[in-house]
């Protein structure tokens, strides 16, 4: 089943290294080349693993991807440019505006 | 009429730090009024309503989350039988959810996100 012109938004909550990390990159990947819109947000851990070569590498390919700046701060992590840092209220757009939504913990 | 998301926290709070952020990412999402959000909290994870709270990781933002959920009356679901065997009282208003009742809950979602 193609996902052309759908939009796919992810969540993920494990660093680099945990299986859920790699599922979700995965995930994105396959729904990219089916040629969604694939949107990740980084949540606790992962916010660790935004420098990860796979993630910035899907990046450069289209992923939408956002990372939680309150768990960027509360972890030393540099504000920069892996990711647009932001809130909640991003996620929940996410939520409200893809039309499925899958999380990995 | 919004999306509807369950969160499910399992973790044991003594443990983990994951249940003060899901108390954190069920508040946040509420405030933005955009997205319904039900808690179903099971297992270990229901040691987060105990009145001892000192030995819980990220105690402070577990029990600030956790108390403006209840006081803002955020649907909060435990499962049930595990606040007996775990010797938690809950507070009043927090209902337990039989397997069959959890599952219909989770059905009628949009989406799931599991701790």
């Amino acid at each position: 089943m193609s996902s052309a012109g759908k939009k796919v938004g992810l969540l993920l909550f494990a660093p680099p290294g945990q299986p859920a990390f790699e599922s979700c990159l995965q995930f994105a990947t396959a729904a990219l080349e089916q040629a969604a819109t694939v949107y990740l947000y980084c949540i606790d851990e992962a916010v660790t693993g935004l420098a990860n070569a796979q993630l910035q590498a899907l990046q450069k390919r289209g992923l939408i991807l956002y990372a939680c700046a309150y768990g960027a701060q509360r972890r030393g992590i540099a504000i920069d440019n892996l990711a647009t840092f932001c809130g909640l209220g991003i996620l929940s757009d996410i939520i409200t505006g893809t039309d499925s939504f899958l999380s990995f913990s | 009429m919004n999306r509807h998301i369950l969160l499910i926290v399992s973790d044991d709070p003594r443990r983990s730090a994951r249940v003060a952020e899901a108390f954190r990412i069920a508040a946040g999402l509420r405030a933005w009024k955009k997205v319904d959000v039900s808690i179903y909290i099971r297992g270990e994870a229901v040691r987060a309503l105990a009145e001892d709270t000192s030995d819980f990781l990220d105690e402070e933002i577990l029990v600030r989350y956790l108390s403006s959920l209840i006081e803002t009356g955020a649907p909060i679901y435990l499962e049930q039988g595990v606040a007996a065997a775990l010797d938690v009282r809950p507070g009043a208003g927090l209902r337990e959810l039989s397997a069959g009742e959890f599952a219909e809950l989770a059905a009628q979602c949009h989406a799931t996100i599991t701790l």
